[in-house]
């Protein structure tokens, strides 16, 4: 199976490289048009891999998407944080937010076909009638939601995503999840995420990744979401 | 002064001057003052203007246009700001720049106070005096509106974008630091137009206030984009001739005025600045 993305020898520590470590020579191979998810204890280093490996925080090794660096192809990326920084006071529609998320995206130079876009990514997460509303009127779902719709607007070859279904209902997080399996079949996308939630891992998942710091197993399910892993991760007897 | 006198008062050069130029700074000033506003930063300004004096009293110690060396000061100071050269300290940026904002702009005024003859200057550089600007400051003035103009609407997805959030640009392939570069000296240009209107203390007035009254009954960033630069331009217009009438300074007088329109917005609106968010 073709690797999406591959890390070698990466560490990231606190106050930039060699400061205390925080991830310790992670090295993966995350196979293409799957659904991943990341796994481990609060505290693991799931969040600060994700953003390492988007370049968002500094790192030493080597992480590639395809062969290639990452930050030369963040247009065949999507992304969904665990929370943005901004403002939700401002005053900025869905669309708005959109349509800037698409700016050196040239995949969709066309306006036309940018707010078909935009519309049909919004239909697929459940929330097409919020096109123009203010952000700061959207609950905390209704959001998370539209950020999800942000990470697949340009229709990407991988989506990173952490923690999806924080801020959702049960109802709301079974659709996430079965949109993004219906992304990797459909559209061979490949989907990386972080998530807490065990039973989510066990149904959704297609390959697993368990961390604490530094990579304590990889692989399918059978491999990784067993006892003995398990116990290593979160001490369970 | 009737309005013969104020109608006399248009057809006089140096109003015309005043005008025009205090037009195209407040538009800019409105229009780049949205993106301080969205990046929360509302302290930037200030500092980089009281930083700005320095600049001022340098131009009158060595005899060169204070215009010239307030704006390459200012432009030093973007650069740094841009590069975010203050990041190794403990200390966080805003707080950085609040305590060193009185030193900046102490050293500007002590300069000045040493130049013989140049202390009568200082109070408008402090509040600005627009009605003092001759053809040559105003030729500087479109200049600098120009360049701002042309370099806000070619960046000015990525300009938003940035300012929305950092790591959502970044991921959605912005160059960022460019962008931050770009931004910054953006924000120094204005400053330096904004001095000549409403002086280095009152900088916030031009940059901040159409922003926030906008953001009092915008809800898109549209609206608030093309509103503000509009309500600057209304404002100053107002100030302009409201200090003539009234024989007052300027500057003052202008920030009166958008203070007045901010204060009037928050009451009318009927949902005042949503500061709770969900």
């Amino acid at each position: 199976m073709k690797t999406v993305l591959s890390l070698t020898n990466v560490n990231v520590s606190y106050n930039g490289v060699g400061g205390s470590p925080v991830l310790h020579d992670i090295n993966l191979k995350l196979p293409t048009g799957v659904i991943t998810v990341i796994i481990g204890p609060n505290g693991s280093g799931k969040s600060t891999l994700i953003k390492a490996i988007l370049k968002l925080l500094p790192y030493s090794g080597r992480v590639q998407f395809f062969n290639q660096p990452v930050e030369a192809n963040y247009h065949h990326i999507g992304y969904l944080p665990q929370r943005f920084s901004f403002d939700r006071t401002i005053p900025i529609t869905v669309y708005e937010l959109l349509i800037l998320s698409l700016t050196e995206c040239d995949c969709a130079a066309v306006t036309t076909d940018r707010r078909e876009r935009i519309t049909k990514a919004l239909v697929e997460v459940g929330v097409g009638s919020l096109i123009n509303q203010p952000l700061s009127e959207l609950s905390g779902g209704q959001l998370q939601r539209v950020l999800l719709a942000k990470a697949i607007v340009h229709e990407p070859r991988l989506v990173i995503l952490d923690e999806p279904e924080s801020g959702i209902d049960q109802k709301g997080e079974k659709t996430i999840y079965t949109l993004l399996k219906e992304l990797t079949q459909a559209k061979k996308m490949s989907v990386v995420l972080v998530t807490h939630d065990l039973d989510l891992a066990a149904q959704y998942a297609d390959y697993v990744v368990a961390l604490d710091r530094k990579v304590i197993a990889a692989g399918n399910k059978a491999a990784v979401l067993n006892k003995k892993v398990m116990a290593q991760l979160y001490g369970y007897h | 002064m009737d309005t013969t006198s104020l109608s006399l008062l248009l057809t006089l050069p140096f109003f015309q001057r005043a005008v025009l130029g205090g037009v195209i700074i407040a538009a800019v000033a409105a229009y780049v003052g949205v993106q301080v506003v969205i990046r929360r930063s509302s302290f930037l300004g200030d500092a980089l203007a009281h930083t700005v004096l320095t600049g001022v009293a340098l131009g009158l110690w060595w005899q060169i246009n204070p215009f010239l060396t307030m704006l390459a000061l200012a432009l030093i100071i973007g650069v740094i700001l841009a590069n975010n050269q203050f990041s190794n300290s403990k200390l966080p940026l805003d707080n950085l720049l609040g305590a060193l904002l009185p030193t900046a702009m102490a050293l500007g005024i002590v300069i000045i106070a040493l130049i013989p003859g140049y202390q009568s200057q200082l109070l408008s550089y402090l509040f600005g005096n627009i009605l003092t600007i001759g053809s040559l400051e105003l030729s500087y003035l479109l200049v600098l509106g120009l360049a701002v103009s042309v370099i806000t609407y070619w960046y000015r997805r990525q300009l938003i974008l940035v300012a929305i959030d950092k790591d959502m640009a970044q991921t959605s392939g912005v160059a960022v630091k460019k962008i931050e570069l770009i931004f910054h000296l953006v924000l120094a240009l204005t400053v330096v137009g904004a001095v000549q209107l409403v002086g280095v203390v009152l900088v916030n007035a031009l940059l901040i206030v159409p922003a926030t009254i906008t953001r009092t009954f915008a809800r898109s960033l549209k609206t608030m984009l093309v509103l503000a630069p509009v309500i600057a331009v209304i404002v100053t217009i107002s100030g302009i001739a409201l200090s003539a009438i009234k024989n007052l300074p300027t500057g003052p007088v202008v920030a009166l005025v958008a203070g007045g329109v901010l204060v009037l917005a928050i009451a009318l609106s009927s949902r005042p600045l949503r500061w709770s968010s969900r």
